[in-house]
């Protein structure tokens, strides 16, 4: 209840409006300062012709970068990359969930055993990649025992397969373990219901545990996006700057224009890839809204 | 009740949250008092100190400075030891000669000096035998007029069994004993040369400083990765204190009063309390016209004034000055418009330069700001350089090398400079070598001039080869001579650099984003260069030798004076003539630009920015140094004059002798010596300078790529198409960013 004519209610309201504004401004000017402005600035630079004279060039810069053929080969890599190592995280993680759902022997073993790359520093996987997949090194070793020949992993056709397996290594523990949250997270009597309705095991998963999975398989499949994005960081350290067409991804396109302070081609490539982003986030957020309406209703 | 709890939390919080922002930014460590105070400098020269004198010790006590100096005799090769007394007051020198038994002809070096109250005093003396074995080293006392009083020649003194060592570093302290450092020894001596104690510190001793208090202090280098630390040393304890981080680097430094020691590297001088661990910023070496700071001497007045003994080393010989620094209001100082210089590091030349353009203007004022010397790692000096030269109003004038040249230049950063040489009253393009200017163009503007040029090209035996050959010319004259060295002892890598180096058009297609690597031509360049030995056996081959006995027919040539033409064609008995590195357009000389200089197009002193240019133009070169070419015409006249005169001495029957300018051992008893410039050199030289293109075929990235996969083939892990396939792609990727 309050108390108090209309116009000290109204001053009154006015006031906690204003100390509202007043304790939110802080957070509010961080959040324009170093989010909203620096995007606008972004949107600046890649529209101007370089920075010292400023002259707008438009949407020249876009067609330029678009046409470029380093940033057709990084972007063509990159979605790649993402659109192999994004489902085979999401589902390989999710088996490896399912999996440990159940009562096996060294449960609570295999799930820290699956997390601790996660541990390891990123030098270290580094130099183990290095040694294992080497001209001269361990695997090639192993298999000239079978009489197989010598590749120079890194920089042939398979260095994807190496960073796929090195992306799978390091990220399936964590999706896994988001994964059995959400296992443990479904109404058990739902699938005992599902169980005495005399349901079989494929209806029961199909059915039940992916419809009510559906939001965690976004959150991890949105996850396993960006983290795509982040091997660019021991793609780096393996390779350098300019590595194997196979292995020229994006962000090597970036790294690479900002260090050669060509901040338009940066801006523009950074603005084109938010794009696809939204588009492929968009989508599956539509995706997981139309499959799994009925779990939120 | 409770509201207004919370109101007064609230407002607490926020109080707490202002003052915790106000306090970001603020620079721990050095304090800068420039805002109130400045330093101003006043000149003195020290006359009495001949251009062939150097002062190897020196001494400040009360109103005099005592110096031990060697006055070299180009006739005899040797130098004669002088002990000066000068009084700043009066400004009159007494100097007595040190006569010093030379133990039969070795050169005599005075490294240590010390004073006693009664103007006794003690030096320590270094022979050098000109052969270089057998050196020595002596305590050597004087009495007041220079006799000899005691003599002891110093064997182990640093306890690791060196008797040839040289001082990095030396102090008296208040009782009289001598503190001396070699590297990471310290040896402690009374004034007979007896040793009270040595040991090994671990780490090198950059300073080592005593006080009027008794203090002594080290500066070295941290074992706990603190960088340069100060360390108290106590003699009675014989030991040393905890370490003092916070002091930064330092050339030199002197311990003053209430506990504050005076540090100064090549460009600023600071103070740092000990007790506080505060340092405070004094001024900058170049408000002192001073260029580096290795071979001076500080002292701290009772006044606040500070005594500058500075010497220049040049080639018409040393300068000397006292410069006395004092402390003024910045409000009673008359204010120069200052000439921001950004770089990443300053050449020798470069600071001498500045000194002298500073020194002749007393309205302009060239502020230099080298990168690398302000920032540790060299990546990031690299960034932040880069930053500020693309933020436009940092600097007045930039100095960019050939490489980043144009990564600036099409960034709209620079001026144009031919409108100024249009409106100059020094000089026009025509007083310039052709190739220099066209070399520096970009898209027919003139961004950055550059101010001295080298020239690159490779010397070889008449005949062998013909004139400005192809990559293939040299690969058939391989196949004819598979057994020989070839080159002047070069591996596999350099091999396939240099022939690269200028034929690099004919594998790259900088402006189409192509490169032609997965090429018959390259798989023969490698197959050529993998007939070179993978690494070179330094210890074991001999140049000169090698091109004697007719086994290395070529050598590769960096020629930045008449001197480097002249040594490599006697090399060749004069048996050679300029080959060229193989090229598809007949020219295989290469012109480099070590430095270029372009002003900022937001610059507010362009004028001035020019003239300071136009001044270094006229010095760098032939004024200062020996290791390049001037591009103006008329500097590099005056450098075939100088060169073409030899050097010459009086002997003591007033007869000339011509005395060498520099020489050189080819080993095996062969020595060269070089005593003027002949006109067949000038000739060669002036028409090399006027063809040789310039040189921007050194791109470090795609020399790097090629240099990391041609590796294994080299190593004969990998064949030639495989890596030429890698690098084909790595490159082509390379060149379509930056297309």
């Amino acid at each position: 209840m309050r108390f108090g004519n209309k116009s000290q209610l109204k001053k009154r309201d006015r006031r906690t409006k204003v100390g509202a504004i007043g304790f939110l401004a802080p957070s509010l000017i961080g959040v324009f300062l170093f989010f909203i402005l620096p995007f606008f600035v972004v949107i600046y630079y890649s529209m101007i012709d370089n920075p010292v004279s400023g002259e707008f060039v438009w949407f020249e810069n876009f067609v330029n970068v678009a046409k470029n053929g380093a940033f057709k080969l990084a972007g063509k890599n990159t979605l790649k990359f993402s659109f192999i190592a994004m489902p085979l995280a999401v589902v390989l993680s999710l088996l490896l969930a399912i999996m440990l759902d159940k009562e096996i022997p060294l449960r609570s073993h295999f799930r820290t055993f699956f997390l601790t790359p996660m541990m390891v520093p990123v030098a270290s996987i580094v130099l183990i990649v290095q040694v294992m997949f080497h001209y001269n090194g361990a695997v090639n070793d192993f298999l000239g025992a079978f009489g197989v020949a010598k590749t120079d992993w890194l920089k042939s056709d398979y260095a994807q397969v190496v960073i796929i397996f090195l992306f799978l290594w390091k990220n399936l523990g964590y999706n896994m373990i988001l994964f059995l949250a959400g296992l443990e997270s479904i109404p058990k009597e739902l699938m005992e219901v599902a169980y005495l309705e005399n349901a079989n095991s494929w209806q029961i998963f199909w059915n039940i545990k992916i419809r009510y999975l559906s939001p965690t398989i976004l959150f991890v499949t949105i996850l396993s996006l960006i983290n795509s994005f982040k091997v660019f960081r021991e793609i780096y350290l393996l390779t350098g700057g300019y590595p194997y067409d196979a292995l020229y991804m994006l962000q090597h396109f970036m790294n690479n224009t900002f260090k050669s302070l060509d901040y338009q081609k940066l801006s523009t490539a950074a603005i084109i890839m938010s794009f696809v982003m939204i588009i492929i986030i968009g989508i599956l957020f539509i995706a997981e809204n139309k499959f799994g309406k009925d779990v939120e209703e | 009740m409770k509201n207004k709890i919370i109101k007064a939390l609230s407002i607490a919080a926020i109080v707490l949250l202002g003052v915790s922002l106000a306090a970001c930014g603020k620079k721990e460590g050095t304090t800068d008092n420039s805002n109130d105070i400045v330093y101003v400098a006043s000149h003195e020269d020290l006359d009495f100190i001949t251009a062939n004198e150097y002062l190897e010790a020196k001494v400040f006590k009360g109103d005099y400075i005592y110096a031990v100096s060697a006055v070299y005799d180009e006739g005899t090769g040797k130098s004669e030891l002088k002990f000066h007394k000068y009084n700043f007051n009066t400004k009159e020198d007494k100097s007595i000669p040190l006569e010093v038994d030379n133990k039969g002809g070795m050169n005599v070096n005075c490294s240590f000096l010390a004073v006693n109250d009664d103007e006794s005093f003690s030096t320590l003396m270094t022979f050098y035998n000109p052969d270089g074995d057998g050196n020595a080293n002596s305590i050597i006392n004087f009495s007041k007029d220079g006799s000899i009083t005691g003599e002891k020649e110093l064997n182990n003194v640093f306890g690791n069994n060196e008797t040839n060592f040289y001082l990095n570093t030396s102090c008296v302290d208040k009782e009289g004993n001598f503190y001396l450092c070699c590297d990471n020894y310290l040896a402690v001596l009374n004034q007979n040369g007896d040793v009270l104690f040595n040991t090994d510190t671990g780490n090198w001793i950059r300073n080592i400083i005593a006080g009027e208090d008794g203090k002594v202090y080290i500066t070295t280098y941290s074992q706990s990765g603190n960088g340069l630390v100060l360390k108290p040393f106590d003699l009675k304890t014989k030991s040393f204190g905890e370490e003092i981080s916070g002091i930064g680097d330092c050339n030199g430094a002197i311990l003053g009063k209430d506990n504050n020691i005076y540090l100064y590297t090549d460009l600023s001088a600071f103070k740092f309390n000990i007790d506080k661990k505060e340092k405070e910023h004094l001024w900058d070496w170049v408000d002192a016209d001073v260029y580096e700071t290795y071979n001076g001497e500080l002292i701290a007045n009772e006044d606040g004034t500070f005594t500058y003994l500075n010497q220049e080393y040049s080639e018409e010989g040393t300068r000397s000055e006292i410069i006395k620094l004092t402390p003024k209001k910045k409000s009673e100082v008359p204010q120069k418009t200052e000439i921001v210089l950004g770089c990443q590091y300053l050449n020798y030349d470069i600071k001498r330069a500045i000194a002298d353009y500073n020194r002749s203007h007393d309205d302009i004022k060239v502020v230099p700001k080298p990168y690398n010397d302000i920032v540790d790692d060299w990546e990031e000096a690299q960034k932040r350089f880069d930053m500020d030269i693309l933020a436009g109003d940092v600097f007045d004038i930039v100095n960019v090398d050939i490489q980043n040249y144009s990564k600036y230049a099409k960034k709209g950063i620079f001026e144009d400079l031919y409108p100024y040489f249009e409106s100059s009253k020094d000089f026009n393009k025509d007083d310039f070598f052709g190739s220099v200017l066209s070399g520096a163009e970009y898209e027919g503007k003139l961004y950055a001039l550059p101010v001295a040029v080298e020239l690159q090209t490779i010397i070889g035996k008449k005949g062998i080869i013909k004139k400005n050959p192809t990559i293939m010319d040299y690969i058939e004259l391989r196949k004819k001579y598979p057994d020989k060295a070839f080159f002047d002892g070069a591996a596999a890598m350099d091999v396939l650099n240099q022939m690269l180096y200028t034929s690099f058009d004919e594998f790259v297609d900088v402006e189409n984003g192509d490169c032609k690597f997965d090429t018959e031509e390259f798989y023969s360049l490698l197959d050529f260069a993998k007939t070179f030995p993978k690494e070179m056996d330094y210890e074991n081959f001999q140049m000169y030798e090698s091109i004697k006995k007719g086994d290395a027919f070529f050598a590769n040539t960096y020629i930045g004076s008449f001197s480097d033409y002249q040594w490599v064609m006697d090399m060749f008995k004069n048996d050679a003539e300029v080959v060229g590195y193989p090229s598809n357009d007949g020219n295989g000389t290469r012109m480099v630009y070590s430095t270029m200089y372009g002003i900022s197009n937001k610059s507010k002193n362009k004028d001035i920015a020019w003239e300071v240019i136009s001044g270094l133009l006229q010095k760098v070169g032939s004024d200062y140094s020996s290791y390049e070419f001037p591009v103006l015409k008329s500097k590099y006249n005056d450098m075939i004059e100088k060169e073409m005169k030899p050097s010459t001495y009086k002997d003591e029957n007033g007869v000339e002798h011509e005395t060498p300018k520099m020489s050189m051992s080819f080993g095996d008893g062969d020595v060269y010596e070089y005593y003027y410039a002949t006109q067949e050199t000038v000739d060669a030289v002036t028409e090399l300078l006027n063809t040789s293109k310039v040189s921007a075929g050194y791109d470090e990235t795609i020399f790097g790529i090629i240099a990391e996969e041609t590796a294994p083939f080299f190593e004969g892990q990998k064949t030639k198409e495989e890596v030429s396939n890698i690098i084909q792609k790595r490159v082509k990727i390379y060149l379509q960013e930056k297309n």
